[in-house]
């Protein structure tokens, strides 16, 4: 690994890249790109919480291509796959990164993604405070629900996934994410 | 947070430091104590351990204040509160860390730990290719249990941990750490 200076994200921000690049404290990562299954669940969880958010205007879905700068003091802007953030915590929008965590962080795990990569960035959504992160895998046909002050736990494909708290009312059968 | 320069493996080694430190990617980080009954459920399972090689005798069991050099290109030390490596990866000793991850972590919470730093030290190891990490969380009387490609499984204080393909035969109730 050559040793480069970490960036800041006003310099990661600044600089032009191909393709979907994440900070993580101040190393530049690119993203690979989803598989079609993948990308195509991503977009119906962006749609179903869009399609929630026009009867309840509590804040604002981002697709996958949004950067969230997730800590005050590491240099680490970080991509889910889908998400979601309350108006009271982004009233407006910024033209930057999202300043701060969403308050709901969506991966859906493609087969070039590594479980462990997977889990490391979920548990870092977790440190930075996301108080909701779904973990949706197609081919294993579950998704892990993980919380701030519980174990993740892992539903089938019967299985709900529901907004809870961040997300009032919502419910998401995960069937309908795996037709 | 003061920006210092990362150190390396050798430097960390060779710094003496009160209590138990760290070294995640050139930066140390002091551990904080462990609770009591924490500790002692580190204890039981390092003994059961410890036991069950005595008569496989396939590796070395290690407590809490071993060090493993976890990764060969990132400058990272990390203290599992029980760890096995089986003797083909170890054959020998070496007075310094120990130079490969383990096979087995085993990880106990404390009231002081946060589940997300938690889920983030588990995720490291499984990036570096742990193939079994448990992780105990007397608090809720449950244990995680991680795998390279598996989502996290959860067992309640019925459930047993067991040494799967690293230790066949090793067979573990909870609730025997949770009395």
């Amino acid at each position: 690994m050559v040793a480069t200076r970490p960036l800041t994200i006003a310099e990661f921000e600044s600089e032009t890249r191909e393709g979907l690049w994440e900070l993580i404290d101040g190393e530049p990562v690119e993203v690979t790109p989803s598989s079609d299954r993948s990308s195509w669940i991503a977009g119906e969880v962006l749609y179903h919480f869009r399609a929630y958010l026009e009867n309840h205007p509590i804040g604002r879905a981002f697709p996958a291509d949004a950067g969230f700068v997730l800590f005050a003091d590491r240099n680490t802007v970080r991509a889910p796959d889908a998400a979601f953030v309350r108006f009271d915590r982004l009233p407006e929008l910024t033209e930057a990164f999202v300043p701060i965590p969403p308050d709901l962080a969506v991966e859906v795990i493609s087969p070039t993604d590594r479980l462990a990569d997977v889990l490391s960035k979920a548990s870092m959504y977790l440190q930075a405070g996301v108080p909701l992160v779904w973990v949706i895998d197609p081919r294993k046909h579950t998704a892990t629900i993980f919380r701030q002050d519980e174990g993740p736990v892992t539903i089938g494909k019967d299985g709900v996934l529901d907004g809870e708290e961040v997300l009032p009312g919502f419910t998401l059968p995960l069937a309908k994410l795996l037709a | 947070m003061v920006a210092t320069r990362p150190l390396t493996v050798n430097e960390f080694a060779e710094e003496h430091r009160e209590g138990r430190w760290e070294l995640i990617d050139g930066e140390s980080v002091e551990m904080t104590p462990s609770s009591d009954e924490s500790s002692w459920i580190a204890g039981e399972i390092f003994g059961h351990l410890w036991n069950y090689l005595q008569s496989h005798p396939i590796g070395r069991a290690f407590p809490a204040d071993a060090g493993f050099v976890i990764f060969a290109d990132r400058d990272t030390v990390r203290a599992p509160d029980v760890a096995f490596v089986r003797m083909e990866r170890l054959p020998a000793l070496s007075r310094a860390f120990v130079s490969v991850p383990p096979d087995l972590a085993v990880e106990v919470l404390s009231p002081s730990d946060r589940l997300a730093d938690a889920l983030s030290k588990v995720s490291m190891y499984l990036q570096a290719g742990v193939p079994l990490v448990w992780l105990i969380d007397p608090m809720r009387r449950t244990a995680m249990v991680f795998q390279p490609d598996m989502l996290p499984a959860i067992i309640d204080e019925h459930g047993v941990l067991d040494g799967e393909a690293i230790l066949p035969g090793f067979t573990l109730p909870l609730a025997r750490l949770l009395d």
